[in-house]
């Protein structure tokens, strides 16, 4: 796992971790005043001139405190070239080929806790997705509070608190074909909580 | 006693010729007539929210740009310039300038930059004999803003400046 900050954003770079292999021979198939005119006093000058006052606003807050407790973790998964797997939050995995959809066994889902003790809202952005192999991220999926397992870009309006966890899936499409019963790969994607 | 008297008579009479050679004197008032210099803010400068507790010293142009220059952030928020509206004068020209800077939780502003009417970004109190405003002409302003790092978490700053327009 890696951290960068981005201008305004609190980064967060997240790998996928396809811990084991695919299993494509063992399965066929599947794959964010006031306005004071003033006049100076003070003689024959009084209308001639024009004041204002102006303020400057300024907000005050700590960065988030992101801590990946959990990168995402496929486990094995039997699929083939051009197949769509969809882990959600929640841990399912669900294997897309030919407009069949197969269920997989459970993988781990990515897990953040965000810490800090914001006043203001934000929202989360997912963005850089890098393919790894034969494996192409192509939209992060979140789960935070009672919002469950939808793109992490709709999640747009996360009032501040204490502490939140933040749970991560990923739709990813195989993009080659696989050439080995033992792929590792790990494709990733930046993740960043930005106030408005 | 006669003598004094006949002096005297000689001297009204010498009063009377004065009078009746008058003469006439034109004076012109002059009055010219211009319009009050008037400014309406359109808008206050907005910083966006910033990393609290780290001094920095902060800068957002008249584009609406923030910067830094030390171990602060930016965090997010939506930075705006300052945005104001001179009219007056369709002829005068203007002087612009700022001051009373005042701080507010630990902010300081200074340094305040100008754009009028498009013509780039310089220091204010250098604008002298700028366009005459007539209907509107647009002044952006930017600042910039001292940090000491004793702000919380979930806090805000408004100081303030003054800016002022007299003719030139």
């Amino acid at each position: 796992m890696k951290s960068r900050v981005v201008k305004n954003y609190k980064t967060f770079s997240l790998k996928i971790f396809f811990a084991a292999g695919f299993l494509m021979a063992a399965v066929p198939g599947l794959a964010a005043t006031a306005i004071s005119q003033k006049n100076i006093a003070g003689g024959g000058r009084a209308a001639l001139s024009g004041a204002v006052d102006v303020s400057v606003h300024m907000g005050f807050e700590k960065i988030s405190g992101l801590a990946s407790t959990n990168d995402i973790s496929c486990r094995d998964i039997p699929a083939k070239a051009n197949d769509k797997v969809v882990i959600t939050p929640d841990g399912s995995v669900y294997i897309e080929n030919n407009n069949v959809i197969y269920m997989s066994r459970k993988a781990d889902p990515g897990e953040i806790k965000i810490q800090d003790g914001r006043a203001q809202q934000f929202r989360l952005m997912a963005s850089g997705y890098m393919s790894n192999g034969v494996i192409k991220p192509v939209n992060a999926l979140c789960s935070l509070g009672d919002v469950e397992n939808i793109s992490c870009d709709e999640i747009n309006s996360v009032k501040g608190k204490e502490e939140k966890t933040l749970r991560l899936g990923m739709l990813m499409r195989v993009i080659d074909v696989l050439k080995s019963k033992e792929i590792k790969t790990q494709p990733s994607f930046d993740l960043s909580v930005v106030y408005f | 006693m006669r003598k004094i008297l006949l002096g005297s008579c000689a001297a009204c009479l010498l009063l009377a010729a004065h009078g009746v050679s008058a003469a006439t004197q034109s004076v012109t008032a002059n009055i010219a007539f211009d319009a009050v210099v008037a400014l309406t803010k359109n808008s206050d400068i907005d910083f966006g929210i910033v990393l609290a507790g780290t001094a920095d010293t902060y800068t957002i142009s008249t584009a609406g740009a923030v910067s830094h220059a030390g171990a602060g952030s930016e965090l997010g928020g939506t930075p705006a310039a300052g945005d104001i509206t001179i009219t007056g004068s369709p002829t005068q020209t203007i002087d612009i300038s700022v001051g009373s800077y005042s701080a507010d939780n630990g902010v300081t502003p200074s340094n305040a930059t100008c754009n009028y009417n498009g013509g780039g970004e310089v220091a204010c109190n250098t604008l002298t004999g700028a366009a005459a405003p007539g209907a509107g002409k647009t002044l952006l302003l930017g600042v910039d803003a001292t940090v000491d790092g004793t702000q919380a978490a979930g806090s805000t700053a408004a100081p303030t400046f003054v800016v002022t327009v007299v003719y030139s």
